[in-house]
């Protein structure tokens, strides 16, 4: 496949710099800190969950990253350099509830939306963009919906396209923020494939996720954040019981299960 | 400007919340007078200067403030509460309008809904004060309809129908200055035999129009008492307040009939808007007649200090010049 | 000659009104879909303060001088909008009241007060309030024209970007576009279009032209770039409309009347629009709910004779049963049930998919016994699909189980 090629070769391979790098990051909104002085760095090609309970400020780290939120302290790098000198190597897929989605544009139409950084000013789609936009919905299933009001699309659909759009951006790095929210299992398993496929091409897929039991599955790699960075590293490091214990504290039950579950995991893998 | 109201507690056990909440009410208390007092400031109380022994006369547009000089003479001291170039029809009166109003000692207006916006002031101020509406006086059989049951006020451009008028000022002076009538009532009799005299000269000339050239075509209806006593048909874009619209299908009709009349010259107003006017010129041209601008006319408001149109009597004549000049009555 | 004939005037005044109307619709859909709408408003009603201070300052009353000193103070009103939320965290709502209240007070305090304090030639400016036009010359129309196809061009040249921030500002700015700059030209193209229609509706009414014809056109369509060429379009047919009834007869304002016909286009669309007016809505839904209680109808009569279970019972049931009995099974517990699953028995009479047996029963007809069986495949069917693959069952666009559509090609994709 024409974009997975091209994939292998642009990725920086982790020895010089990090594909991504939090120093010190704290972000407040008001005077009230929210993120507190978070340093992450993410060296390779992985797959990359950051997880944590409600309101521990996930998606903030993620914004604080794309420069949606202001950062009071620290910097973020992409391969070693601010956002703005790399753009259009990082993707991002946004939380669903963030759009209307009785807009009326269709789903090609959305899935357009992802070339346009690399169009410009006042240049229209052409041919090479909706080739592209329809291999980016092949890839998520959706190819037979490209006409269709995203109104009108379930929420695993609708997630999708969203994955879809980000795939036409032809990023290195994808930040996702909580896209299994409101979906299916099913649909949770489809856009886990494609992330996974993704990662496969060398690139890195970032994706800030609520759910205990599916991340110890999924994840290569994880960052577990309560305000501040509790631990990082591979997924079966960072999910211990102790680790959830000091992050989630009171729902015992889960925790044990899923400490379980990650013990069991680390002995048949 | 938002101001943010202080939120107001009950006060609490506590010693520092029973304080705050005094407090607080002390605070909004304040504030409250300040607001009043400065409000309370605002309020200049504007009265007609000492006249030194004169009566003091306050009248509504310029014509009628002619017109109180013209019979009232020395023994009155005039101020006119709209200036020159102002249309009446629109004029809003503003609070210090009404204290002028209410510290003269006699008000005087065109009446028949001319100051529309002023009427229910002056009927409300009628009660404690004279007021005089001088064009109620002509006999209505001699006013002209202007729909909605109401009257044409364009009274003053027929001197003949003016001079009833004039007569009734006299009558009202002499009401609130009891010593003075016999020479107001001497001083009217002499300015009704001036308007005769208006009245003849203007229509001489009028005369050396040629008759098909006798159409008048003006920014509102202001000129029908004129045209009535001249033989000269008057239109009007706008009708006969200007505080209606002029519609599409009135200027097309205009332009039809300017067009198709050949006339040679239309005409705007110092007090009256000449974009409609304009766009009748234009529709003309367009039909292959060049329409000109005869000239700007005294409509509802005389000339101002330095325009030789600051009496009725010089903006008459003003007026006749300018509409002989433009239709052709002093070629031969 | 009188009438709507093709007076010069009235070509003027159609041509300048007929463009203000056409862009207005196309920038005001922008401004809708970023859900700003209340922006043209705050816009309008800042205008009136320019238009008086240019003729203070200039002393000119041409319309190029008194629409730039309006846009001037139209910007101003929106740069204090903006201010007000950011300053003193005020809503959307109440800040642009603040704004309109405030703006339009100076305003018509000037209008009026500039004649009363003695200004020659200050006549007209208070027409700006309801539009004057009658009054447009040829330069005027030409000035109007020249201004909104100004503003069409930028629409269509930066129209991917504008839906973009309008749909997914999060989205645009992670990718690199300057989202403010950008809100800030769909706002700035908005004051350019009230400005101009100053003259052509006056300042109290040019906000619905903004606004109601995008509100129209998105009930007839769902793709973005259709809205805004049918909201210029409606823009356009009110405009010539209002036009043309003002100028066949004496006596009628042409601003009110174009805001009337676009009014009228509203509720039209919001009537009978297909699929989205509420006409279509509402016999969409009558039918929907004839369908389920026909269905439950059927279901009834089946279970009355025995059938019901499974493929094999149904064809067994030939057994016969009383209307009252199958229209109280299929009301169940509804509150109108009854009166629902009567008509419904009516509707199935009529379809003859019951016929009558002896003793004045009821049974199933081959056709009634048909039709169940192809409602039981529907029904497993789609069942069969929600187990496989839920997530395209719930993204179905209309599923109709008792209906020969819908599912038969649900099943395919």
């Amino acid at each position: 496949m024409t974009v997975a090629a091209a994939g292998v070769q642009t990725v920086v391979d982790g020895s010089r710099e990090p594909l991504l790098e939090f120093h010190d990051v704290t972000v407040a909104y008001g005077r009230r800190p929210v993120v507190w002085h978070v340093d992450l760095a993410i060296d390779a090609p992985c797959l990359f969950g950051i997880i944590g309970p409600n309101g521990a400020g996930k998606s903030t780290l993620l914004k604080a990253a794309l420069g949606l939120v202001p950062v009071v302290g620290g910097r973020v790098r992409f391969f070693g350099a601010p956002l703005d000198r790399v753009r259009p190597r990082v993707g991002y897929v946004p939380q669903r509830e963030t759009v209307d989605w009785d807009f009326p544009v269709s789903v090609m139409d959305v899935v357009l939306m992802g070339t346009y950084a690399r169009l410009g000013w006042f240049r229209r789609p052409g041919s090479k963009e909706r080739r592209l936009a329809a291999e980016s919905l092949d890839r998520v299933g959706l190819a037979d919906l490209v006409g269709r009001q995203i109104g009108r699309l379930s929420g695993g659909q609708q997630q999708r396209v969203f994955l879809a759009r980000a795939l036409a951006q032809q990023a290195d790095v994808y930040l996702l923020d909580e896209p299994m929210a409101g979906v299916d299992v099913r649909s949770q398993e489809e856009i886990f494939r494609v992330l996974g496929e993704l990662r496969r091409d060398g690139r890195l897929v970032v994706v800030v996720h609520h759910d205990l039991r599916t991340a110890a599955e999924w994840f290569d790699r994880a960052a577990l954040i309560d305000m501040r960075l509790v631990a990082s590293g591979p997924t079966a490091e960072v999910l211990t019981p102790d680790n959830l214990r000091r992050t989630y504290a009171g729902q015992l039950e889960i925790l044990d299960e899923v400490g379980r579950a990650v013990a069991e995991r680390g002995r048949t893998s | 400007m938002i101001f943010e109201i202080p939120k107001l507690r009950s006060g609490r056990r506590t010693g520092a919340g029973v304080v705050s909440a005094r407090r607080e009410w002390c605070r909004a208390g304040g504030f409250l007078v300040l607001a009043a007092l400065a409000t309370a400031g605002c309020r200049v109380a504007s009265r007609e200067p000492a006249a030194g022994g004169k009566v003091r006369v306050l009248a509504t547009t310029t014509v009628v403030a002619d017109l109180v000089r013209q019979v009232g003479g020395d023994r009155v001291a005039v101020s006119c509460l709209m200036a020159a170039g102002i249309d009446p029809h629109s004029y809003k009166p503003t609070p210090r309008d009404a204290d002028r109003l209410a510290s003269a000692d006699l008000v005087v207006a065109n009446g028949l809904e001319l100051e529309g916006r002023l009427a229910e002031m002056l009927r409300k101020l009628s009660r404690q004060r004279p007021v005089v509406a001088v064009a109620e006086a002509i006999p209505a059989a001699d006013l002209l309809p202007a729909g909605g049951g109401q009257h044409d006020p364009h009274v003053w451009f027929d001197p003949i129908l003016w001079r009833h008028c004039g007569t009734a000022l006299a009558e009202a002076l002499a009401r609130v200055d009891p010593s003075g009538a016999e020479e107001y009532r001497t001083r009217a009799a002499a300015y009704a035999d001036t308007l005769t005299a208006v009245d003849d000269r203007v229509r001489r000339r009028i005369e050396g129009i040629p008759a098909d050239g006798r159409v008048l075509v003006t920014a509102h209806d202001a000129f029908r008492y004129f045209g009535r006593a001249y033989g000269i048909e008057v239109v009007g874009v706008q009708g006969t307040s200007t505080e209606s619209e002029a519609g599409l299908a009135d200027i097309n009709r205009l332009v039809d009939l300017v067009v198709s009349r050949r006339l040679p010259a239309v005409f705007v107003e110092t007090s009256v808007s000449d974009r409609s006017v304009a766009a009748l010129r234009e529709g003309a041209a367009a039909q292959g007649h060049e329409v000109g601008l005869g000239g700007t006319l005294h409509s509802d408001s005389l000339g101002g200090p330095g325009s030789n149109a600051e009496t009725l009597e010089s903006a008459l004549e003003s007026n006749v010049a300018t509409i002989v000049a433009a239709l052709g009555g002093d070629r031969p | 000659m009188s009438g709507v004939g093709l007076a010069h005037n009235t070509l003027v005044v159609a041509a300048g009104v007929a463009a203000v109307g056409f862009a207005a619709g196309v920038v005001g859909s922008l401004c809708v879909l970023r859900k700003r709408a209340l922006v043209g408003d705050a816009a309008a009603h800042a205008t009136l303060v320019g238009v008086a201070v240019a003729f203070l300052a200039t002393g000119r009353r041409d319309l190029p001088t008194l629409l730039l000193g309006g846009l001037a103070s139209a910007c101003v009103g929106l740069g204090a909008l903006v201010l007000i939320r950011r300053w003193t965290r005020t809503r959307d709502d109440a800040a642009t009241a603040i704004v309109i209240g405030v703006g339009f007070g100076l305003g018509i305090a000037l209008i009026s007060g500039i004649p009363a304090w003695g200004y020659p030639d200050s006549a007209g400016l208070e027409t700006f309030l309801l539009g004057h036009t009658a009054a447009l010359t040829a330069r005027d129309a030409v000035v109007l024209a020249a201004v909104a196809a100004a503003a069409l061009a930028v629409v269509v040249a930066a129209f991917k970007e504008s839906v973009l921030v309008a749909f997914d500002a999060a989205f645009a700015a992670a990718s690199g576009w300057p989202v403010t700059a950008i809100d800030c030209l769909i706002v700035v193209l908005v004051a350019t279009m009230v400005v101009v229609g100053l003259p052509a509706v006056g300042a109290v009414l040019v906000t619905a032209l903004v606004v109601i014809p995008p509100v129209a056109a998105r009930f007839w369509t769902d793709r973005a770039s259709t809205m805004l060429a049918l909201a210029g379009a409606i823009g356009l047919v009110s405009a010539l409309v209002g036009v043309a009834v003002s100028a066949s007869r004496p006596g009628l304002a042409t601003g009110p009347l174009v805001v009337l016909a676009a009014a009228a286009w509203f509720v039209v669309s919001f009537l009978a629009a297909p699929g989205r007016g509420w006409i279509a809505r509402r016999r969409e839904a009558a039918a929907a709910g004839r369908s389920w209680d026909e269905g439950l109808v059927i279901d009834a009569c089946l279970r009355l004779t025995g059938g019901g279970a499974s493929a094999h019972a149904d064809a067994e049931a030939t057994g016969a049963f009383t209307e009252e009995g199958a229209i109280a099974a299929a009301a169940g517990d509804r509150a109108d049930g009854r009166a629902a699953a009567a008509r419904a028995w009516s509707a199935v009479v009529v379809a003859g998919l019951v016929e009558p047996a002896a003793a004045g029963r009821w049974r199933l007809s081959t056709a009634g016994r048909a039709t169940a069986a192809a409602r039981r495949q529907r029904v497993e069917a789609w069942l069969r699909l929600f187990a496989e693959d839920p997530d395209a069952a719930r993204g179905l666009a209309t599923v109709d189980l008792t209906g020969a559509s819908g599912l038969s090609s649900a099943i395919r994709s």
